[in-house]
């Protein structure tokens, strides 16, 4: 096992379907959701041990994101 | 007519390793626990809020949550189940010096027979872990583990083995004598540098056994600075940072993990276990908004704090998550809060000007 630091731009918009209420139309942003989101994306870098947004690009809507990630090789 | 109170419980999160102004160093957050403690039924917080080092103050109604473990309960697949005590083994780093084994060993045997606590075994991990800190652009503390698979070898004995229920972390950290973030450390200012891999350590030991976790770093002694602040001082009383995480780990709530269950089954809940959706009020600063935990519960808590005077190295404000807070100064401005709510007064009823009712749009008129 290793455990290595990474960071990676996590995009507001989009998918809306996964970081907005399961309510159709609605434009809320949910905060679970896009902890979830952002869960989901770190699995490709490995299983998430830590992670945090430390800022959000208001211009883009991105949210940076640093998190350290435990990798089986 | 009785009524049944319901039980209040609030979460303080203070993300370590993010230099907050208050909380970033030695314990420096926990005169404020203790305040939050007196007038919520429950607190819930982590070990940096309530360790510093050879200083503790053991509360009935706190519950010392590792922060891998805050993250699980807060997104609802974990549960915190009080205890009266847990069984605790010790994991010693094999980078660890003779000496300054023998000093944390000694606080194991102080911490039973001073204060009777179960502290069961120890271990020496069989390879040094080798702990490396990093600090990223934005200007956190992280770290990493050369051998994390040792810790976890070290930390199975303890919990097979000897059946300990809470596991102590003693790693040696790197020495930096002299360095910036040292100085400005021991002055009260800037990022602790060894917070990010310390929970690096413990969030490990957590994910795997699902028990009670924190961790104490190892550093030979500094020599005496008498600039060092009084927030950065309880570190300098001691040989160890070990007591305050004995203390702490020996009434941890123990984890239950219903995350596994399936929708067929009826979902476990033990008696007095403590779920996200108790919690009725979240306390965090104002621009540490990025994290795990309180992205879960800004959802389901009744009342969500942004303290603005707990200033930290992050700029993620509650807006631009679409988490709406409430906006206070002050921590005493947060505790105000609390007892507002307990006492079924709105926050606007305490301003001296009361708007008329806001109305707002129909959903159909914003397209």
């Amino acid at each position: 096992m290793q455990t290595k630091l990474i960071t990676l731009d996590i995009s507001l918009q989009a998918p809306p379907s996964q970081l907005r209420t399961a309510i159709p139309g609605s434009d809320v942003l949910k905060s679970d959701a896009l902890r979830s989101h952002i869960e989901s994306e770190l699995t490709a870098y490995g299983s998430p041990l830590r992670w945090a947004i430390t800022h959000v690009n208001s211009a883009n809507q991105t949210a940076h994101v640093e998190a350290v990630v435990t990798t089986l090789t | 007519m009785s009524f049944i109170k319901k039980t209040h419980t609030t979460v303080l999160i203070v993300p370590t390793g993010i230099g907050a102004a208050m909380g970033g160093y030695a314990g420096d957050a926990l005169p404020i626990a203790r305040t939050l403690a007196s007038v919520s039924d429950r607190l819930i917080t982590h070990p940096n809020v309530l360790n510093g080092a050879q200083l503790y103050w053991p509360m009935d109604n706190a519950y010392y949550v590792e922060g891998y473990g805050l993250d699980q309960f807060a997104a609802g697949r974990w549960q915190l189940n009080p205890v009266h005590q847990n069984s605790i083994g010790l994991v010693l780093d094999k980078g660890v010096e003779d000496e300054l084994r023998w000093r944390h060993l000694q606080v194991a045997d102080a911490a039973r027979a001073t204060l009777g606590l179960d502290v069961k075994a120890h271990i020496v991990t069989d390879m040094p872990l080798g702990v490396t800190l990093k600090t990223t652009e934005s200007g956190a503390s992280w770290g990493t583990l050369a051998n994390p698979g040792s810790l976890l070898r070290a930390a199975e004995r303890l919990y097979v083995d000897a059946k300990v229920r809470a596991i102590a972390v003693i790693a040696r950290f790197p020495d930096d004598e002299g360095s910036e973030a040292l100085d400005a450390y021991r002055q009260g200012k800037g990022v602790d540098p060894l917070a990010g891999a310390e929970a690096i350590i413990s969030h490990l030991v957590v994910r795997t056994f699902k028990i009670p976790c924190a961790h104490a770093p190892a550093l030979s002694p500094l020599p005496l600075d008498t600039q060092v602040s009084p927030r950065s001082a309880a570190e300098e009383i001691g040989y160890t940072f070990l007591s305050c995480v004995l203390a702490g780990l020996s009434r941890a709530p123990q984890f239950i993990d219903t995350s596994s269950t399936s929708p067929s089954q009826v979902p476990v809940m033990t008696s007095g276990a403590i779920t996200a959706g108790d919690v009725d009020t979240v306390i965090v600063p104002a621009t540490a908004f990025g994290g795990s935990a309180v992205m879960s519960l800004a959802q389901s808590a009744a009342q969500v704090i942004a303290v603005g005077e707990n200033t930290t190295a992050m700029a993620v404000n509650p807006e631009e998550l679409g988490i709406q807070a409430i906006a206070v100064n002050t921590y005493l401005e947060a505790v105000g809060a609390i007892a507002a709510y307990k006492a079924g007064v709105s926050l606007d009823a305490l301003q001296p000007h009361i708007l008329p009712i806001h109305a707002l749009p129909s959903a159909l008129s914003k397209k």
